[in-house]
Parts: structure tokens; C-alpha cells; sequence
């Protein structure tokens, strides 16, 4: 996941304050925000205000952005901020846990998944129903890792910046889990230092 | 890709393979056929192998959202007005920022010029002190103890040099003129006094303003001295003097020029002068009040020349000619009647 050469020099040119390059990068990387931000907030007007914001707060900052490795990554977690501070100015008259309520919709179903019949046992069954039960946190580190195709610095970096609170998903379940899914081990370590937080 | 020791991978190792997972996402062509010939060979590690493509598939079985192109062109255009919008307003506030930033300094600069048009130098001498001061323009000039030269800073700029004094102080005014029938601006000197306008072009002069009399030596050149209480004017050639009362009239005095510049050469040259006028000077020179037991004494007429380069040798004088005590309190000093 090294950094294209053409991302490089397009945030190069927009922090010395050229527009277009603002407008690339909006082109390059408007699917991948809106799509994350729709699976974050389910609610478009609020998707599309953050990346409103995003991207002018970007070209108002523009000769004070830091240098950045991963174009991507930086992006995803800068609507991200923008994403809580939304539901934080949202929800200021009731104080709400917001990582808790939150959802982060991601399905997973053995049948749309393009997996012939007689591969349809009851264990990938079992995998799909525990993998549903996983938390938005979850869902959301999977999301980045496979749609997003970040990699696992990427994701705590993105993620340890709005980590507060703590997960309960019982061992059981976690257990149970890694049993039936053989689960990636640094995915795991990643779940578990979700919830550690 | 191919150096990746694929046969000994566990499902999991598959599952964090970036090139596995992009076949399993894309299939590209290339992809395929390098995994379809792995396949192939019947790995021992084949099971792994189909598990995580399951796995993947089905962590990927969610559908894609849609993006519609026009929310996307919507959207970059929202994005570029209120950008517009911001730099507008940057735009303006820079604008207003020059010109704030122009109007003070203008007002900097402005109050810089009127302080250096509008103010004025003052040099004063003090008592038992004499001060030699260079004008801008060149000219010097010497103060007597106990004198105030005041002139404006810009001196140069000013349409005639003048300078205003109160004391005594000798000129050597710096002739600026060339054409003695043109005289053009910043030409003309200018002293004055509480009694009189002294207007020059280049010349040396004596001139004292005390106690409301005013005495005007000339030395070298040609002045026109004016009474400013009685307006007239009277034309000075060297070597001639001219003295005025408090009412700006002239009196007959027989003081010569060489006894009014006497002092600068540290001397008092006196002919018929009373001792009232001499312990004046005195007083003058050197801020002491004199007080005197026996009033006749005051009377007494003197003839000579008194050093007064000091307060000491000037007293020892004073000692000596009138035959008196002399006894210091503080500023004022007590001349006793040896009897």
C-alpha cells in the first residue's frame, strides 16, 4: 500500500495552494470517502457536509497541512473527525454514547457472497452469523482493511483516534469466532486492542 | 509474487496477502491464471487455501454503495463556491489590512514630519557655564552663563534661520548669500530677543537681553536691528553698538564694543560702572543673590577689568577693590564693611 508517486505530488501542489489539485484528489478519492461515510452515518446530506468540510477545511489549511504517506488513510481519517464532530454537535442536547449506539453497516451473507452451493456448509453459515455479530468498531477495522485496503497501521492510527470507551463483546463470542473464522491473527490483535481501549 | 512461500501459507496468512486478496476482489487476468496454476499442482495447503477464498468472499459480500456522478459534480461544486466564497473574504480582509496598515503609517510618518517641523531645540547654558553651539546651517554661536538658545529643528527648512535667546550669546551667523541683491529663502538670520529682531545675512555680533535691556554689538558685517516694542529699525555698522530700556527705547551708554565682548575672553571691562551693576552681572553669571550692608557701597563707580572666569577670582576682586568681607550661605553671599 506504498503511496502512488502522482498522490505525492498532488498534495505537494495543494499545499503550496493550487486548486486543481484539490479537485484531483476530490476525484480520486470522492467514492472510496462517500462510501465509508455512508456505511458510518447512513444519512447523505450528513456525508456529503463532512466532506464539504473535509475539503474546504483542507484548502483554508492548505499551507500548514502536514506531509502525508498515505493519501488514503490521511483522507478517510480526516472525515472520520469530521464525522464525530458532526454527531457531537448533532447530539449536544442528549448526551449520548456515541460509540456505542453507533452503527457501522456492514452485512455479511454467505448467499450474495458468490460462493458456489456445495461450498455453502454449515460452518461458513456459522462464520457469517458470527461475523454479523461483530461490533460497528469491528465491522469498521474489516471495512478499511478489505474495501479500503489500508493497512494495519493505517487502521489504529485512524482508529485510536476516536477509540474511547470500552467494547463488550464477550470472550465467548471472540472465542468462538476465532474458532470458526481461523481469524487473520494481526486482525485479531487488531479487534483486541480495539477493545482493550 | 512468486517468491512468497504460498505453499506453506495457513488461511489466515492468506487472508493478510495483498496479492491474494486483489485476486480475490478484482480477478484480474493476470491473477488468475498465476493462482489457477498453483491450484493446479494440488498443494498440500489447498483447504487453507479455499477457506480464505471463502472467508474473503464472504467478508466481502456486502454490494458496494452506489455513487451517483451527480451528487459527486454536486458536491465538487459546492465545495469550489464556498471556497470562492472564503478567498473573496480573504481577499477583502487582506485589502483592509493594507490599508490600515497604510493609514498608520502614514500617521507615523505624519506625526514624525510634524514633530521635526514643530518642535524646537532649546540649549541653555547654565549658571557659571559658557556652551559653544554649532547650528545646522553652520553657524556658531557662544553662549554666556546663565542663557537659552531656542530654534526649531528644522532649522535648514525654515524660510529665514532664526533663533530666539534670552541671556547673552555671540554670533558668527554663516553667510549663505551670493547675490546680495537676491536674497533667497533660508538666507536671511534671524535673532531674537525679548527687546529686539537682529536680521542678518553672514556676520559676527554680540547680542544680550537681560533684565528686560537689550544691548546689540556689532563686529564684523551688517545687521538691522528692530525694537520690537517700538517697531523702529536702526542699521549697525561693525564696531557699533546699541542699547535699549524696557520701553524699547535707545539709550546713550559709553560702553565700548571691545568692553561687550569682553566676556568672551573671561573678562568684565568696566569705566564708571557702579558696583550695583557689576554685582548684577555677578547674579547673572553665576546665580547668586548679593546682599550688601551698606547701600552707599552699591553707588560706588569702577573702572578696570575684572576676570570673571570664576566665581572665585571674580569675589577675590570684588574683595579687594571694595574693601569688603565676603561671607558665602548658601546661593547668597553677604559683602561686610571692614570697618
Amino acid at each position: 500500500m506504498a503511496n502512488d508517486l502522482n498522490d505525492i505530488d498532488l498534495w505537494g501542489n495543494l499545499v503550496k495552494g493550487n486548486r486543481i489539485a484539490l479537485n484531483s484528489i476530490y476525484s480520486s478519492y470522492f467514492s472510496s470517502l462517500y462510501r465509508y461515510g455512508m456505511r458510518m452515518l447512513q444519512d447523505e446530506d450528513a456525508v456529503r457536509d463532512c466532506i464539504q468540510n473535509l475539503f474546504v477545511h483542507l484548502w483554508v489549511n492548505h499551507k500548514k497541512l502536514p506531509p502525508v504517506n498515505n493519501l488514503r488513510g490521511y483522507l478517510i481519517s480526516a472525515l472520520r473527525n469530521n464525522m464525530i464532530n458532526f454527531k457531537n454537535v448533532e447530539g449536544r442536547f442528549q448526551k449520548v454514547d456515541l460509540e456505542a449506539n453507533e452503527v457501522f453497516d456492514l452485512k455479511f451473507s454467505v448467499e450474495s457472497a458468490f460462493i458456489q452451493k456445495e461450498e455453502q456448509t454449515e460452518q461458513v453459515r456459522q462464520l457469517s452469523q458470527a461475523m454479523n455479530k461483530l461490533t460497528p468498531r469491528q465491522k469498521e477495522i474489516i471495512y478499511l482493511r478489505y474495501f479500503e485496503e489500508l493497512d494495519y497501521a493505517e487502521i489504529s492510527t485512524i482508529m485510536d483516534l476516536s477509540i474511547k470507551g470500552t467494547y463488550k463483546l464477550s470472550a465467548r463470542a471472540l472465542e468462538a469466532l476465532r474458532e470458526v473464522l481461523n481469524i487473520d491473527k494481526m486482525m485479531l490483535l487488531a479487534i483486541l486492542l480495539s477493545l482493550k481501549n | 509474487m512468486t517468491s512468497k512461500l504460498y505453499h506453506l501459507f495457513q488461511t489466515e496468512d492468506f487472508l493478510a496477502d495483498d496479492d491474494f486478496l486483489r485476486f480475490v476482489k478484482y480477478s484480474y487476468p493476470d491473477d488468475v491464471i498465476f493462482w489457477s496454476n498453483w491450484t493446479e499442482k494440488s498443494p498440500e495447503n489447498i483447504q487453507a487455501y479455499r477457506n480464505a477464498v471463502i472467508q474473503l468472499k464472504l467478508i466481502l459480500s456486502d454490494s458496494e454503495i452506489v455513487v451517483s456522478p451527480s451528487l459527486r459534480e454536486n458536491l465538487l461544486a459546492d465545495i469550489n463556491a464556498s471556497i470562492n466564497q472564503f478567498e473573496r473574504k480573504r481577499k477583502r480582509k487582506r485589502i483592509r489590512t493594507i490599508w490600515l496598515s497604510g493609514a498608520a503609517s502614514i500617521i507615523l510618518v505624519a506625526t514624525c514630519l510634524s514633530w521635526y517641523f514643530l518642535s524646537t531645540v532649546v540649549v541653555r547654558a547654565d549658571y557659571a557655564e559658557d556652551l559653544l553651539v554649532h547650528l545646522p546651517d553652520g553657524s556658531e554661536v557662544r553662549m554666556n552663563k546663565n542663557s537659552t538658545l531656542s530654534y526649531a529643528r528644522a532649522f535648514n527648512w525654515k524660510a529665514r534661520r532664526e533663533v530666539s535667546l534670552d541671556g547673552e550669546a555671540y554670533f558668527k551667523v554663516k553667510h549663505l548669500n551670493l547675490t546680495p541683491d537676491q536674497i533667497k529663502r533660508g538666507e536671511l538670520f534671524v535673532a531674537v530677543t525679548n527687546g529686539v529682531a537682529v536680521q542678518v545675512l553672514g556676520t559676527e555680533f554680540n547680542l544680550k537681553d537681560r533684565h528686560h535691556k537689550t544691548n546689540v554689538t556689532l563686529i564684523k558685517g551688517k545687521i538691522q536691528v528692530q525694537s520690537k516694542k517700538t517697531g523702529r529699525q536702526y542699521m549697525l555698522r561693525p564696531g557699533e553698538l546699541i542699547d535699549f530700556d524696557q520701553e524699547g527705547v535707545t539709550v546713550q551708554k559709553t560702553q565700548t564694543a571691545e568692553a561687550q565682548t569682553a566676556w568672551l575672553s573671561g573678562k568684565l571691562i568696566v569705566s564708571q560702572t557702579k558696583v550695583s551693576d557689576i554685582l548684577q552681572e555677578f547674579e547673572d553669571l553665576y546665580g547668586y543673590t548679593v546682599i550688601v550692608d551698606n547701600p552707599a557701597l552699591l553707588q560706588k563707580k569702577i573702572d578696570g577689568a575684572i576676570s570673571i572666569r570664576s566665581e572665585e577670582s571674580l569675589l577675590f576682586t570684588l574683595k579687594n577693590i571694595l574693601d569688603v568681607d565676603i561671607k558665602k550661605e548658601g546661593k547668597t553671599i553677604y559683602l561686610k564693611n571692614r570697618n
